[in-house]
């Protein structure tokens, strides 16, 4: 697979892979395990998402894994694809499908993605243009519950120990899920386009404001307890707002969020399979279905609330060893050998 | 073959039928919902929307609890009862002084729901708010809406629907008050009779702030509504005239320390009514000043002691202490810590307007 | 003698070949003393202008000149009957010298073509009023009036061997680009098809994808629509028996542009397009938008019309998708036979459908009055669209929509949704991306598809509204 990458494609690339579902479903997580100094935390996160981001676009050139990094890195994708269709899936029937079939829904969403991705590499790729006009507009429509945002709950601050730090770092580390396509898809991008500096600079912005203020609003909206007792707060904002013609936008956002994630599942698909062809050649269209009936079967072991809580509570570990540790070897390693 | 295959997989669809289809002519929504009674006795009522033949009648069943589930008309009616249209929830004052919030939980927990509907607690009994309103015609619930739109409208009574309810009472630093129906003696209308207290405890005090007091604790608030008009007597010797101003804009500044509360309050306020005129003088347009400076802090000191002695935090004086004083909300419960620290409340009011008289 | 009979033989021989055809002359004329046979269909050439032309030649080969036979309306071939056929059937002058073994062929045609007015299809308020005709010169003619260019380049064709139709595409060299060009020579050099009549059948071998609901060429009888778009450097395809042009490689987006929005001015010209994109999504999503709310999610609808909704639905005895497929199918019946009706007469059943028995409809409790509104809507709003084929496509798409939403409300329009989008992402025309600048996705030149740019912007002009300061404006 060869295909070329403006700046903007890449970087959208990456905002709607570190998004999707991770959008909707860590407040709550994070929010507990930090308490109100969540805000303070995800400032302290964001130093650290960048310090990440400049070290990835330092070193990108030597990121050139072999095949057991590879095979790492696919199964990781695996359990994060199985854990967001599971999650994707029991909150939807939650919220809107409680009787039907839960693998008709999933057979559904993943042959969209198998659709996409059975298509050229582009089609992927700009897929996630289709939510460029949407997420800006449920973005105002949060900023609408304005007047309802206490702004005193963000207070007091520093009552955090260090394991309850701990616990909340590790819980922040779903909004870095997607970093690592950094790496894959870096080199991916026109000569021309300049990456460093200012364009990094304000794609982390763009991340920064994106997470921190639904971690700010969510927070503001609503005491503490009430947090706890609710695991997608955005949608509870956006449930009481009423704009003149119709009522209850979460349904709206549900969808949304929906469409959202499978774009996501998508992107994390094309990848798996992209770093598949690296080293396994020919066979692109009978792998990807592989990939894809497996991603229907997986997630029905995880469809109650504790299976989807447990497989949401190891992924941080998981996510920390393969952004952090498993680059490094491979940047190491390139480094030597180059020498 | 892939084409056979799609038919096939469309006929399937087809067959199934869709799982979670509900059609609107299939449910019945209920538009205003009432609760009273004691724990493990609860009595819910629900008026709804009846359509027969192109026409709009309004019923009323009970059941036991708000799930429309344990109504006990909803079998005997022709469609299924369903709250997601909710518009008004009205809860008997006995019922309020129990802890409400395990009444609301099927409201939140269900997600067909919608959370904008008003609350509001009445006196008494509930069957009579849900009797047909005389030259309202039938349809209670929107008459409710307007009732306590209109009052938030004129700064009469919070405007809460049912999420910020369940906010405000999980909220540790300020306590739930909720708009108070009363059943007017003289029309036979349900009328806005001020607002109900409730205490951190999550229950209704039984102490009712009236009219002009529940519209003084949302200047406390500082959430004033469209108008905020208030009356006084102004007396200069033997001279009597009356005054009324509107309120434009608030300022409010609250010094906290350890041991009392300062809250000082600049009010912008318009002149609507003033017979003696001259106020184009700056000697009466200081007197005039002073006149309702000192009046609105005698009222708004009422207030204020009237919900310490409710220990009911309505104006959530508990959200500075909680952010920004750890030391005095640590001193135990807010609620009784409310109660006892002296509060110096004082008002200023400046006149920017005065009609297009003088 | 033998020269007679051979003569006489050929001239059988030659009727022959053409069936013996009342309007085909055939005849032995005298040439520099020796006999020759001039061989035309009576009907599609000038017989007066070839007598001329004859005689012209005919000086020109007394005189003894070299190339007697080239002037502007005949060339000199080599005789032989594929020849003879080809030029007679397409509608030259054949005379042939049997002595010599020479053709030679005159071609003065008078060909029946309709005058110039301006298509129905496609009207515009202001701009060119000329559309194309029936006929490769006068459509050819009228481009080259306006693009008098040496790159405007024509290539022509004949294809189909049961209809001997002329192809052509034009495109002009210096834009276009070669590699396009190329796809669609071959393209065309394989169409395998005897028989082509019109553009239809030509454009289903053009395409990328046949199934694909939307169109992938832009279909126009107007000459600035192909001028434009010949100069934005793609190819436009003419068949000699059709006024319509196909135009090659287009995307979406160009299928909502007019020529009127160009010749409006800027403000409103923008709006009109910014609204023929919104009619796309009406179009598409209404329908299903009010079966999903009305089957899956009436929580959304607002109290106060909530009552409304429910009065109009609560005794309709269908299911919304089959109202829905009632009223869409009344429409379509409508639209179809006001094509086929003389115009005063479709006029009159417009309005005997649409109104009385639209209201009949409701009143007989068959459908709901919103499901009248919504489909009413969506018809308007397909009938937007600046081009007949997408506004086709359009309706058709809906019905899937439709379907998805019965299923599954919501989540089916958003699944329809993506499907959809994905299947322009995959779309292409003549190897060209059709959804761009989606894909590749480049957001600076987004506003070229929902604004139309003005032209020219001012420079060196009255730079202050300040009398007197600075007029001939700063080096700024």
């Amino acid at each position: 697979m060869t295909f070329n990458l403006s700046r903007n494609q890449f970087f959208l690339l990456l905002f709607i892979a570190q998004t999707g579902t991770v959008s909707l479903s860590f407040q709550t997580p994070f929010i507990n395990a930090t308490g109100r100094d969540a805000w303070l935390v995800f400032i302290g996160v964001g130093i650290f998402h960048y310090v990440l981001l400049l070290i990835y676009e330092k070193n990108y050139q030597y990121f050139k894994p072999g095949p057991i990094a590879s095979w790492l890195f696919i199964g990781y994708w695996f359990l994060i694809l199985v854990s967001f269709i599971s999650y994707v899936d029991y909150t939807l029937a939650v919220w809107a499908f409680p009787d039907t079939p839960q693998i008709l829904v999933i057979a559904i969403m993943v042959g969209i993605s198998l659709y996409a991705n059975l298509s050229r590499a582009e089609t992927v790729i700009n897929l996630s243009v289709i939510l460029v006009p949407l997420i800006p507009l449920f973005y105002i429509l949060l900023l609408f519950a304005w007047p309802n945002y206490v702004w005193t709950n963000l207070f007091p601050i520093g009552t955090l120990d260090r394991s309850e730090l701990i616990k909340g770092l590790l819980t922040s580390q779903f909004t870095f899920i997607g970093i690592e396509l950094f790496l894959f898809f870096r080199k991916h991008v026109d000569q021309q386009h300049k990456v460093k500096g200012r364009p990094l600079f304000i794609y982390q912005s763009i991340w920064m404001v994106f997470f921190f203020s639904s971690v700010l609003f969510t927070l503001a909206y609503f005491p503490l307890v009430e947090i706890k007792r609710i695991p997608e707060p955005i949608m509870y904002i956006l449930k009481t707002q009423t704009v003149s013609f119709v009522e209850r936008i979460d349904l709206f956002f549900i969808y949304l969020w929906m469409m959202w994630s499978i774009i996501t599942i998508a992107i994390f698909a094309f990848t798996s399979i992209y770093v598949l062809q690296l080293h396994v050649k020919g066979h692109r269209k009978r792998n990807t279905i592989i990939l894809h009936i497996l991603l229907v079967l997986f997630p029905l072991l995880f469809l109650s609330k504790e299976r989807v809580a447990m497989i949401q509570s190891t992924l941080p570990y998981f996510h920390l060893f393969f952004i952090m540790v498993v680059p490094t070897i491979v940047i190491l390693m390139n480094r030597r050998k180059k020498k | 073959m892939r084409v056979k295959g799609f038919i096939l997989l469309i006929c399937t669809l087809l067959l199934s039928g869709c799982w979670d289809e509900k059609q609107y002519r299939d449910v019945t929504n209920v538009s205003l919902a009432g609760l009273e009674g004691t724990p493990g006795n609860y009595k819910a009522q629900f008026a709804f929307p009846v359509y027969v033949d192109g026409a709009i009648s309004y019923t009323t069943v009970t059941g036991h609890g708000i799930s429309t589930r344990g109504a006990k008309n909803s079998t005997n009616t022709s469609q299924g009862l369903d709250t997601a249209e909710l518009e008004v929830l009205l809860l008997a004052d006995d019922a309020a002084k129990n802890d409400i919030y395990p009444y609301l939980d099927v409201l939140f927990r269900d997600p067909r729901n919608r959370l904008s509907a008003n609350m509001a607690v009445v006196e008494g009994e509930l069957a009579p708010y849900f009797e047909p309103i005389k030259g309202k015609g039938e349809d209670i619930s929107t008459f409710y809406t307007q009732l306590i739109d209109t009052a938030a409208r004129y700064t009469l009574v919070p405007k809460i629907d049912l999420q910020q309810t369940c906010t405000i009472l999980f909220a540790e630093d300020i306590t739930l008050a909720l708009p108070y129906i009363r059943m007017d003696e003289e029309s036979g209308m349900p009328t806005i009779a001020g607002t109900a207290l409730f205490n951190d405890q999550r229950e209704f005090t039984g102490e009712v702030l009236d009219r002009k007091e529940s519209a003084i604790l949302m200047l406390l608030q500082k959430k004033k509504g469209k108008f905020s008009r208030l009356d006084f007597l102004w007396k200069e010797g033997a001279q009597e005239s009356p005054l009324s101003i509107n309120i434009m804009a608030i300022k409010k500044d609250w010094k906290i320390s350890d041991n009392q509360i300062n809250a000082s309050y600049k009010l912008k306020v318009s002149v609507e009514e003033f017979p003696h005129d001259s106020l184009n003088k700056k000697k009466t347009k200081k007197d005039v000043e002073d006149f309702i400076s000192k009046e609105l802090t005698k009222n708004f000191t009422a207030v204020v002691k009237k919900l310490q002695e409710a220990k009911s935090d309505a104006v959530g004086f508990g959200q500075p202490v909680r952010a920004f004083h750890p030391k005095l909300w640590e001193r135990g419960d807010w609620g009784d810590t409310f109660s006892e620290i002296p509060i110096q409340v004082k008002v200023k009011v400046e006149m920017m307007r005065t009609g297009i008289l003088n | 003698m033998d020269d007679v009979k051979s003569i006489d033989g050929m001239i059988l021989y030659i009727k022959n070949i053409f069936h013996d055809s009342a309007d085909l002359i055939v005849e032995e004329i005298e040439w520099q003393k020796k006999p020759a046979i001039i061989c035309y269909y009576s009907v599609i050439n000038e017989a007066s202008q070839v007598n001329k032309e004859l005689e012209l030649i005919r000086n020109r080969a007394e005189e003894g000149l070299l190339k007697w036979g080239e002037t502007a309306a005949s060339t000199v071939q080599a005789f032989s009957v594929p020849t003879l056929i080809e030029n007679v059937a397409t509608g030259s002058v054949a005379v042939v010298f049997p002595f010599t073994n020479l053709l030679l062929k005159i071609t003065i045609p008078k060909m029946p073509v309709r005058s110039i007015s301006e298509p129905d299809n496609e009207h515009v308020i202001r701009g060119q009023h000329g559309g194309f005709v029936e006929s490769f010169e006068t459509n050819i003619g009228i481009l080259r009036k306006h693009l008098a260019i040496p790159d405007l380049v024509v290539k022509s064709m004949r294809l189909g061997s049961d209809t001997n139709t002329l192809v052509s595409y034009v495109y002009i060299e210096s834009i276009a680009n070669k590699d396009v060009v190329n796809d669609l020579k071959d393209k065309l050099e394989n169409i395998g098809l005897s028989k082509i009549w019109g553009t239809g059948p030509i454009e289903d071998y053009l395409e990328d994808s046949v199934w694909s609901p939307f169109p992938q060429f832009l279909n126009t009888e107007r000459p600035d629509r192909v001028i434009a778009n010949l100069l934005e450097g793609k190819i436009a395809v003419f068949t000699d028996s059709s006024p319509t042009a196909l135009i090659a490689p287009v995307n979406f987006f160009s299928f909502y542009e007019s020529p009127d929005d160009y010749n409006a001015r800027v403000l409103v010209g923008s709006f009109y397009r910014i609204l023929r994109l919104i009619s796309f999504m009406a179009a598409i999503f209404l329908p299903a938008f009010y079966i999903a709310v009305v089957s899956f999610h009436s929580e959304i609808i607002p109290a106060e019309l909530g009552k409304q909704v429910k009065l109009a639905v609560n005794d309709i005895p269908y299911r919304p998708i089959v109202e829905a497929l009632i009223l869409e199918l009344f429409i379509e019946l409508i639209r179809e036979s006001a094509i086929r009706l003389p115009t005063p007469i479709g006029q009159t059943i417009g309005i005997v459908g649409g109104l009385v028995i639209g209201n009949a409809i409701v009143d007989a409790g068959f459908v709901s009055n919103f499901m009248v509104i919504v489909v009413a809507m969506t018809a308007i709003s397909s009938f937007v669209v600046p081009s007949w084929e997408m506004n086709m496509s359009i309706r058709l798409i809906r019905f899937p929509f439709m379907l998805a939403a019965a299923l599954f409300g919501f989540f089916g329009m958003a699944i329809g949704t993506l499907v959809l989008f994905i299947h322009l992402l995959n779309l292409s025309s003549l190897k060209q991306p059709y959804f761009t600048p989606i894909i590749p996705f480049d957001p600076s030149r987004f506003k070229d598809v929902f604004f139309r740019i003005p032209y020219v912007r001012m420079n060196k002009q009255q730079k202050t509204f300040t009398h007197g300061a600075d007029k001939e404006g700063g080096d700024r």
